[in-house]
Order: structure tokens, then C-alpha cells, then sequence
């Protein structure tokens, strides 16, 4: 019930965000110059969730014991982080962070896109996957979504990303991946009342876990 | 319960890539390319148009659950149990998905109870056929009920050489973002006696899938906003959005039929000029001259995407 609850505030406050996908255009220079570098940023439609308790560390047996245990939990959480943490939000997130910079590109027009399901297109597709043709053009794509508890390390977001810089005049870019990984304090949280504190703990590990992978991106040459 | 999940595997299958997902349609092995010997039919064929469906689908996309190290299928049997389970919670979700998404579908179903889709599928199916002019369409029968002119009633009442098969579907995509229309093209060959009667089971000499996708232009992230807009002023987006779809099988029926041998092998040549659209991936056919974010592209089939709204 706790959890239900907590699900439509989120719901609530996704709305009242009102962030539209695909050809949402945020300039991130000066908004006197139209930068002539674009950034489309693919956000996730992923998300997962995985509990593990002490029981995993007994072999097969606990491990079972700890899948049947924390199934609910399982399914429950990765509901709630498709909901707290889903592509709306993930746009909402980013919007925080001077993106182009972070990624070592010039001034650029940040374009946020529908997102991409088919994770055999967001982590081999080295074409672009939007229909612009500007020679300094880039891609964000967000690629995974996982929330983990472990008896040991505790509660964590991890979150894949791929970015392709086609800088160099090429049709096909490089793919490069990486990803960050953050603690969490407060999410998933316990009673209503600590929904926003939580909503807001995940999407600052989710900006934290970008500005993690963007520090070992290099620019194309 | 096992209603939702076996509902669900449909949706799924249709959603993940709509040619591709017309697999079961295609339990017989044909060709995607029409012999030149089997063009010319001097009787000409009889076409069944069938649309599968009373009302727009809806589809889900169930991203796999994170799974434990143990989620193996090795001999230590504990590593099926925890598959089962893992197994089970995607299941699990997966039904919610498609209980919120019929849901959200509410109001693009109310809005498009007036839209006459079998009249549209029918209308396309005959103008598209209409255009080659070696095809030589003997009769279109329309069929909103796949149970009331069943394929084999259909074969059994009608002898022809030949008898092809357009069968459409329409979804929702997962996210709301697109109306999608799957059109399934068959040519069967019929076996026919000495008296000039059906005798024995046809054989399929030619097999394809089209997709045609409306793109909601600058939709919103959350699928109930774009449903909203979709049924917004009485279905009007919905309705242009049909329109559109299946006005683009009157050119992309003709062009799938045409297609040759050395066509389809460029195609289907991995160092071809690939294009992401809809949600697709694959060989870049054409874009369109008359709106440049429109493209044809070649993944299993042709897939065409346009933009709406």
C-alpha cells in the first residue's frame, strides 16, 4: 500500500514536470547563438531491480531461497524505478548538467529524443540514430537502469551510457561505453513522506553516474 | 492471470519488430520475392484482404529482468528454480504492462469507434493492387472477421490459379509515440484437379511483411499524455495517423511485390547505408522527396516511417 501510494505521488510529480520527448531542444550556450553543434540525448526505457541478502552467500540453495524471498521486492522496485527514474525524468535529470561540456564538446544544442527499446540498436548502431545531418553532431544514449541492493554494499544505481561523436566527418562513430555507479540513501523509500527525498537521492545518483562516465570520455580523432 | 500473460506474448511479439514479428503468419517457408514465372497468371488472382481486429491493439515492451549469477540452467538444479522465478517476475510485469497499457488505449478506442478501419484496409488493399499491372486482381474480398471467410472456406469456394492474401494488424506502439500498421502479404499457388477444383494443400510462392508507422510529432515521455493526444478532437490525430499508415500501402504493396532477387540481396548486405526510424534499424531504401523525415527502410521487410500531428 505504502508503495502503491508512493507510485501515484511520483506519478504526480512526473506530471507536473511536463517533459516532452523528441525534439526538445535545449540550447546549453549562450541563447543569443545558435550553437551549430547538436547533442541528441537517448534517454532509457530500462529499469531493474535486484535485492540480494546474506543468503546468496550459501550457494545455490540460499541463493534460491533469496530469489523467493525478495521476488516481490524484485518486481515492485523495478516498477517503481521505471516510474521514478523513467525517461521523463532521466531528461529531467540531465537538464541539470551542462551536458556538452561535461562531454568535452563544443557549445551545442542539446536535442532530447523518444526513447530507444531495442538494446541491440542503442549498443551496436554506430550510424545516427536521429535524422539530422549537422556536420558536429554527437549521441547520448542511456542504456541501462539498475538498481541493486547487496548485504554487503548496500543500495546502489548503476547506469550504462554510450556516446558517439561523429566529429571526424564519418558516417559510422565509435561507440563508446562506460558507466557510473552510485549509493543511495534514501531510495527506495519506506512511507510516502519520503518519496521526494528519495526521487530526488536516485535522479542525483543518475546525474552523479553520468558526470562519472563523461570524466573517461575523450573526445573523437 | 494466464490470460493477461498469453495476451501479453502477442503484444510482445508484435512489438518487437513488427515484420520480424509476424513470424507465426509465416509457418510455411516462401520466397519474399515473386518468381518471374509465376507473375503471369492468365486468369488472373483472387485476393482475401482480411483485418485481423475489431479495435487498435496495444503492445508492451518487457525489458528482461536483472537476473542473479545462479540464473543459469546448468545441472545443479537450484539454477532452474531461480531461473523460474526470475522468469515468473517478468511475467509479472509484463501483465501489469499490458493492463496499464489497455488502460491507456481507452481513450483512443472511443475515440476511433467511428473510424471505418475494414473499409480503409479494403480500400488500400484494392487501390495497391490496382497498380502493377501484371498482377491482374480478379476479385478483392474484404473480411473484418478472419472467422467468417476462414482461409480454408476461402480456397474451398474458390478456384484460381493463384490467390493472394493481404492481412493487416494496427497497434499502438509501447510508449503511445506511433500507430503502426502490419501489412502480410501471401501468394499461394493452388493445386487444382482435372475438373478444375481445388485438390490438395496450396503452395506458398510468396511471402512479405510491411510495416507502416505513424510518428507522433514531439510526443511526451509518458504514454497516457500521447494517448490523450491521439484521442484529442474526437480521434482527429488518431484517424489522419490511420489514414496516412495505410495510405502508404497503396505505393509500398506495388514496391514489395516488384521487388527482384538482386534487390533484396542489396538489402540485405550488412555494408549497406543503414537509418534508425521508429524504432527500427536497418537498410536505408529511400527517404521521402515530399517530407525528408519520412523514410523506407529494409529490416525483414519493408518498414515505412512518417511523421504525424
Amino acid at each position: 500500500m505504502k508503495l502503491s501510494l508512493s507510485l501515484a505521488a511520483a506519478a504526480t510529480m512526473v506530471a507536473a514536470l511536463g517533459v516532452s520527448a523528441s525534439a526538445q531542444e535545449t540550447p546549453a550556450a549562450s541563447p543569443a547563438v545558435e550553437p551549430g553543434c547538436e547533442l541528441h540525448v537517448f534517454p532509457s526505457l530500462e529499469g531493474k531491480a535486484m535485492t540480494t541478502g546474506w543468503l546468496s552467500g550459501f550457494g545455490v540453495i540460499g541463493a534460491v531461497a533469496d530469489a523467493a524471498k525478495n521476488k516481490n521486492r524484485n518486481i515492485s522496485e523495478a516498477e517503481y524505478l521505471k516510474e521514478a527514474l523513467g525517461p521523463r525524468l532521466q531528461v529531467q535529470a540531465l537538464k541539470g548538467i551542462d551536458l556538452p561540456a561535461q562531454l568535452k564538446l563544443p557549445p551545442s544544442k542539446v536535442v532530447y529524443e523518444t526513447a530507444i527499446a531495442d538494446r541491440n540498436i542503442t549498443t551496436k548502431a554506430a550510424t545516427r540514430l536521429s535524422s539530422s545531418t549537422a556536420p558536429c553532431y554527437a549521441e547520448l544514449i542511456v542504456t541501462q537502469n539498475f538498481y541493486t541492493k547487496k548485504a554487503i554494499y548496500g543500495r546502489s544505481l548503476n547506469n550504462r551510457f554510450v556516446f558517439k561523436d561523429f566529429r571526424t566527418g564519418k558516417d559510422k562513430a565509435t561507440l563508446v561505453k562506460g558507466r557510473g555507479g552510485n549509493g543511495l540513501s534514501a531510495f527506495p523509500p519506506k512511507t510516502t513522506d519520503e518519496t521526494e527525498a528519495a526521487e530526488t537521492d536516485l535522479r542525483s545518483a543518475f546525474a552523479k553516474n553520468f558526470v562519472e562516465f563523461a570524466k573517461g570520455v575523450t573526445p573523437a580523432k | 492471470m494466464k490470460k493477461l500473460i498469453g495476451l501479453c506474448i502477442v503484444v510482445a511479439l508484435l512489438s518487437t519488430g513488427a515484420p520480424v514479428a509476424a513470424k507465426k503468419e509465416a509457418d510455411v517457408k516462401a520466397p519474399p520475392v515473386l518468381a518471374e514465372a509465376d507473375r503471369a497468371t492468365p486468369d488472373g488472382r483472387l485476393v482475401l484482404s482480411n483485418l485481423y481486429q475489431r479495435e487498435i491493439e496495444t503492445s508492451v515492451f518487457v525489458d528482461p529482468v536483472a537476473r542473479t549469477p545462479y540464473g543459469g540452467t546448468g545441472w545443479y538444479g537450484g539454477w532452474g528454480w531461480i531461473r523460474g522465478i526470475e522468469n515468473n517476475n517478468q511475467d509479472v510485469i509484463a501483465a501489469r504492462l499490458v493492463a496499464a497499457a489497455e488502460r491507456n488505449a481507452v481513450p483512443v478506442r472511443t475515440a476511433l469507434s467511428d473510424f471505418d478501419t475494414d473499409t480503409l484496409a479494403l480500400a488500400t488493399t484494392k487501390a495497391a493492387l490496382a497498380k502493377p499491372d501484371w498482377f491482374q486482381a480478379r476479385g478483392v474480398t474484404g473480411s473484418s472477421d478472419v472467422f467468417a471467410i476462414s482461409k480454408a472456406d476461402f480456397l474451398a469456394q474458390n478456384a484460381a490459379a493463384q490467390i493472394a492474401f493481404v492481412r493487416y494488424r494496427y497497434d499502438l506502439s509501447p510508449d503511445f509515440t506511433q500507430i503502426r500498421v502490419l501489412a502480410m502479404l501471401s501468394i499461394e499457388r493452388q493445386q487444382l484437379g482435372k475438373d478444375g477444383k481445388p485438390a490438395g494443400q496450396p503452395v506458398a510462392i510468396y511471402r512479405q511483411n510491411i510495416m507502416s508507422i505513424a510518428q507522433m510529432r514531439a510526443p511526451s515521455y509518458e504514454a497516457r499524455d500521447n494517448a490523450k493526444r491521439w484521442a484529442a478532437d474526437n480521434g482527429k490525430l488518431a484517424k489522419a495517423a490511420l489514414t496516412a499508415a495505410f495510405g502508404q500501402f497503396e505505393r509500398l504493396i506495388p514496391f514489395a511485390l516488384g521487388l527482384s532477387q538482386a534487390q533484396l540481396t542489396a538489402f540485405n548486405d550488412k555494408n549497406s547505408t543503414k537509418a534508425f526510424a521508429g524504432g527500427y534499424y536497418g537498410t536505408l531504401v529511400a527517404r521521402d522527396a515530399d517530407q525528408p523525415d519520412a523514410v523506407l527502410i529494409w529490416k525483414n521487410g519493408l518498414v515505412h516511417v512518417q511523421p504525424v500531428g
